[in-house]
């Protein structure tokens, strides 16, 4: 019986090393709030001025690869695409921040985003590389596991 | 307790006891469900039958609306199967009741996901893994008491049992999917 117990209990330690965590979520207390106030800033103000119908001016907020995306063409796109099937931005709450375990100046930043015709919250999703400039930008539905 | 309770109470409590009894989980269920953001009924294709999804991404009444429609269109279509097939006078508070009460294990899920560890996890994980677990688990137990709800609220036996059973409950999963579809 204690034999079968050990291979059952080393079958279950064995299991859960081969699940590769890629991505952790942070505390409350380990979250960087200066850089949640950069995604919050960004998605607020890119949400209200596509809302608004026009476009967002990048700075030097973002790095060059999303400023060549998101032309003001696929501005507008994107939000048309969003605003067709969801309605129009409402606005938008932080829910967490994960880090890259491997490199970990890498920030996920999960907004929650209120759209007028949907009963369902959205992912706004900011990602922040280490200087806190955005490399990544996504609106997608909601989900408690991270993809 | 005996182990016959788990599977089959019916014999035991049935009508309007089973009603408040199964009301009263049903609520705590769904409550459970909005503050872990455990969907039971999300999609609409064949494909998507009985599967979970976890999001904390709506109203409490987008949760109670995946509960209620759940158990109506349960009950709904056993009745009717019952009334078609049964010669048996059958009680329309016994099958909600029943009903109701098979429902109480599909608590386990959110109970299970008020522990930090599961709120927020990764596509690929053993917390994810483990939930679903749990979930089939209490979803095969959830089944068993059904069909004896409606074995005994119905009594009825042998193929038109069995058969009758099946259709009403995918009839139901589906309509159920279609309706929350419509109107969250």
């Amino acid at each position: 019986m204690k034999s079968i117990t050990l291979i059952f209990g080393a079958c279950i330690l064995l299991c859960l090393k081969s699940y590769s965590q890629d991505f952790q979520k942070l505390g409350d207390s380990e979250v960087d709030k200066s850089k949640v106030k950069i995604a919050q800033d960004f998605a607020t103000n890119f949400m209200t001025k596509l809302k608004s119908g026009a476009s967002y001016k990048f700075q030097d907020e973002a790095i060059d690869a999303l400023k060549n995306q998101f032309t003001e063409e696929n501005q507008k796109i994107v939000y048309q695409q969003v605003k067709s099937q969801f309605g129009d931005f409402q606005l938008l709450k932080y829910a967490e921040t994960w880090i890259q375990s491997n490199n970990k100046s890498i920030q996920i930043i999960r907004l929650k985003g209120d759209f007028e015709k949907s009963n369902k919250k959205l992912e706004i999703r900011v990602v922040l590389n280490e200087s806190g400039k955005i490399m990544g930008f996504f609106i997608i539905p909601w989900s408690d596991m991270l993809n | 307790m005996r182990s016959s309770n788990l599977y089959n109470p019916f014999i035991k409590i049935a009508g309007f006891k089973s009603f408040i009894i199964g009301l009263i989980g049903l609520l705590i269920t769904t409550y459970l469900a909005f503050k872990t953001g455990t969907h039971f009924k999300t999609g609409t294709y064949f494909r998507d039958l009985f599967i979970i999804d976890y999001a904390k991404d709506s109203d409490y009444w987008v949760f109670l609306t995946e509960s209620l429609s759940n158990w109506l269109f349960v009950s709904t279509f056993l009745y009717i199967s019952g009334l078609i097939l049964s010669k048996s006078k059958i009680r329309i508070i016994d099958i909600l009741g029943t009903t109701l009460l098979s429902l109480i294990p599909l608590i386990i899920t959110p109970l299970i996901r008020m522990l930090p560890v599961f709120q927020s996890f990764m596509h690929q994980s053993w917390q994810r893994d483990t939930i679903e677990g749990v979930y089939y688990i209490s979803l095969a137990w959830t089944i068993i008491l059904l069909f004896n709800a409606y074995k005994i609220s119905c009594n009825l036996k042998n193929e038109r049992l069995i058969t009758s059973f099946i259709i009403s409950i995918v009839l139901s999963e589906i309509c159920t999917k279609l309706f929350i579809k419509l109107i969250v």
